[in-house]
């Protein structure tokens, strides 16, 4: 279990590991949740912004029904049971990040409650609950420059969901699974693209400790600000040392309180108190009428969620690939779009999944693309199999043919053709040129005929060269094997 | 009706000018654009005079034809009341409350002051045009041809709690809404303030109005923590109990509107709790109507 907690005396092995996640996932609508604004990652500062989402007043918001409906699936996915009626309330503290002095949240009446996901790790199976699902605005941003203090509002008013967990998770190992359980989830649902570095998929540790049999749970603290699956883990790790030190070493005296990650000195350290205790005043936002979520619309996103990783990979199998194929193109959306698409066009998927396994993976690699971002279009793809196949050309040159049609969405036939990459057939040419290759080299021919075979490799390289690397090397050993064997017979 | 000039009070926006003047802290905060109702006047050919702290006066000088404003509490209305003027308050939704500075949001809605009652369904006609900006709007009305209005008497159900819920319900709604004037944007802030809490705390403490500071104060309680139950959750309870009333109150008497007692002080907790249409009239005439059949009142102000 790679990422347990690391004990450090036999005595803290008595302390069992406890937490809960509260995790934050931006929905990919278009449009922020009450206001027309884009959501697109990356803009200038405030360059995404009306004067809904910055707080101004007199802008009554307008409900984005896409957000709804995301948020339906996420809740569908998770098997949560659906509220048929959507309602949002609002949150009130001040905060420079939150422009309208409340955020829009479903306090009362969560879209998803009572769901759950199974999750695998060494140590086997396990069913984690998850107590409810709720749809939200996010913050804007504070930029700290020069000393002084900016507010970036693109981020204002971008629809999330939460996804709150039961306290079920036992070790850092199960929180990873979770979290790519979700991760896999979401995306494949087109609900989120939960990227962690950039912030559209964020979570909140919530952990205590306590000794084996204990039924009351131990000082808790949250955890925030762990950017990526990595620092989640070791985060996890430091406090679970921490506490078990507290309890076993009495190092120091465990309090309730919010903690921030630090990734580069790999501590977490308290977060200056908010005013403690804040009391958020929720209540129903009279200005977002109740959504009635009616069957016709229930069934409509119903039967839009797309098909999840585990149904994936139960396709893939059926379609005859191996388990460790399937797993793969089933993990990565983009990867199993791939192969989709390329399986549109030719029947031979363990040829697909090869490509995209042993060449796709690498190539987006050396291109530096991310693995999810990862594009081709399947038809060219299918294109290089065949061409390769029927021995047009080798595996060499459709490798070059598949990253240029990965990186530059290079056409195979017209790539083929300007870097003359097609094979040097069987027929008059090569054998040409295997003549020219058994004239140069007399002396190796003779050992041959004299019983040593070492030469032959020597030959068919020669051989290979005269062509460029364009003949198919099966068909260059044949025809100098041919060729040897008559002048032999003519001895 | 024939072109005429209009002024708004210090709740509706324009663009370049400022917002709820006379308040100190959004001094020097400008309207970045115009509200939804002042658009569509303009658009139809009547000329804006600019804004107002004193619309009733301004329409009975003659000045203005009507006057636009948001009378959540009433005084606008008792106001004209005093000048002999006409006080029509539409049904919530039919007047998009986009440029509306948002105090009791469940009850905003943009009413019209005019000498007579013609003027200002006039005025209604051309503001109640439906908009997607607010997502609050009225379905649309059904045609109909109601020849005979009558007009009843009834007392008002659940009159003793309303004023109180009508405060706390106000209070909440409002303290969320101006929040937003927190010292850091949209105006001004106090001067020499040690840190962001005191910035918040001396700005509204020191410029927001009293009657902002005291929806402030009022409505954090009754949504607290330890109130929300004893407060705010119960308001909501009787209002919804009270809308529900109203309506039986109309059902119960049909093709008619409300006649309330001269002497009633508080018409505006039953436009604003139940969110229907209301007219005040010369000579202490107060009509309500059914949600939505605002044009009743029209026809049942000819009998005065
Ligand atoms: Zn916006």
């Amino acid at each position: 279990m790679k990422n347990n907690p690391e004990k450090k005396g036999a005595d803290k092995m008595e302390y069992e590991l406890v937490m809960g996640l509260e995790v934050h996932v931006e929905l990919s609508t278009e449009t922020k949740l009450f206001c027309a604004c884009s959501t697109a990652f990356g803009a200038e500062p405030n360059e995404n912004v009306c004067p809904a989402c910055c707080g101004m007043p007199g802008m009554p918001p307008v409900l984005n029904k896409r957000a709804v409906e995301l948020g339906v699936t996420a809740a569908l996915l998770t098997g949560c049971e659906i509220s048929r009626t959507l309602t949002f309330d609002k949150k009130n503290y001040f905060y420079p990040d939150l422009p309208t002095g409340y955020q829009n949240t479903q306090f009362f009446n969560p879209v998803g409650r009572g769901g759950s996901l199974e999750v695998e790790t060494a140590s086997g199976k396990k069913t984690i609950r998850i107590k409810q699902i709720h749809i939200e605005e996010d913050a804007g941003k504070l930029v700290h420059e020069r000393g002084k203090t900016l507010v970036d509002c693109n981020r204002a008013g971008v629809p999330l969901i939460e996804i709150v967990s039961e306290a079920d998770f036992s070790s850092a190992e199960e929180v990873t699974a979770y979290l790519e359980r979700l991760r896999a989830l979401l995306s494949f649902a087109n609900v989120s693209d939960c990227r962690m570095q950039e912030g559209s998929m964020r979570c909140d540790v919530n952990l205590s400790v306590r000794p084996y049999g204990e039924t009351v749970l131990g000082t808790r603290t949250e955890i925030k600000n762990m950017n990526s699956l990595k620092a989640i883990a070791r985060a996890i790790e430091y406090e679970y040392g921490r506490h078990t030190d507290a309890l076993a070493d009495k190092t120091e005296v465990l309090v309730q309180e919010t903690r921030r990650w630090d990734d580069a000195r790999g501590v977490t350290y308290a977060m200056r108190e908010k005013e403690d205790a804040t009391d958020y005043r929720y209540f129903s936002n009279p200005e977002v009428l109740p959504v009635a979520l009616d069957d016709a619309w229930f069934e409509q996103i119903r039967a839009s969620v797309p098909e999840t990783s585990e149904q994936k990979k139960i396709r893939f199998l059926a379609i005859g690939l191996p388990e460790y194929d399937a797993a793969i193109l089933a993990r990565t959306k983009s990867l199993a779009d791939i192969f989709d698409a390329a399986h549109a066009h030719i029947s031979e998927p363990k040829e697909i999944s090869n490509r995209i396994i042993m060449d796709l993976i690498g190539m987006s690699k050396e291109a530096a693309v991310a693995l999810d971002e990862i594009k081709i279009d399947g038809k060219k793809m299918a294109r290089l199999i065949g061409l390769t196949a029927s021995g047009k050309i080798n595996r060499a040159a459709e490798k070059l043919a598949l990253y240029a049609a990965m990186a530059e969405d290079a056409d195979p036939d017209e790539f083929i053709a300007a870097r003359g990459l097609a094979m040097v057939g069987g027929g008059e040419q090569l054998e040409r040129l295997a003549d020219e290759v058994l004239a140069e080299n007399e002396k190796s021919v003779s050992e041959i005929i004299g019983g040593n075979q070492k030469a032959m490799g020597f030959l068919i390289g020669k051989l290979m060269k005269k062509t460029e690397g364009k003949a198919d090397p099966k068909a260059a050993a044949k025809i100098i094997e041919e060729k040897i064997s008559r002048i032999k017979a003519r001895q | 009706m024939d072109a005429l000039k209009f002024c708004t009070d210090k709740l509706i926006m324009v663009k370049g000018m400022p917002v709820c003047p006379g308040v100190a802290i959004t001094e020097g905060f400008v309207s970045p654009y115009t509200a939804a109702a002042v658009c569509l006047m303009t658009e139809a050919g009547h000329e804006y005079a600019g804004q107002t702290l004193d619309p009733c006066g301004s329409v009975l000088s003659g000045e203005c034809g009507a006057a636009l404003c948001c009378d959540v509490r009433g005084i606008i209305r008792n106001e004209a009341d005093k000048k002999g003027l006409v006080y029509l308050q539409p049904s919530y939704g039919t007047v998009s409350r986009r440029g509306l500075v948002a105090q009791m949001a469940s009850a905003d809605q943009t009413g019209v002051a005019a000498k007579d009652a013609q003027t200002a369904f006039g005025v209604l006609k051309i503001i109640s045009t439906r908009d997607d900006g607010d997502g609050c709007m009225a379905p649309l009305a059904e045609a109909e041809s109601q020849s005979e209005i009558n007009i009843f008497e009834a007392e008002i159900p659940f009159e003793k709690f309303l004023p109180a819920v009508f405060e706390i319900l106000y209070c909440a709604e409002t303290a969320g809404n101006v929040s937003r004037f927190d010292g850091l944007k949209f105006g001004s802030r106090a001067n020499n303030t040690a840190g962001l809490n005191d910035l918040y705390a001396r700005s509204r403490g020191e410029l927001l109005c009293e009657e902002w500071q005291l929806a402030s104060a009022a409505g954090a309680l009754v949504l607290s923590k330890d109130f929300f139950d004893r407060f705010y959750r119960k308001a909501m309870c009787v209002r919804r109990l009270f809308f529900d009333a109203v309506d039986e109150m109309f059902a119960a008497n049909k093709n008619a509107v409300l006649r309330l007692p001269a002497a009633y002080k508080n018409a505006h907790t039953v436009t604003a709790l139940a969110g229907v249409p209301s007219l005040f009239l010369p000579g202490g005439i107060r009509l309500a109507a059914p949600r939505y059949k605002d044009e009743w009142l029209l026809k049942a102000s000819k009998k005065f």
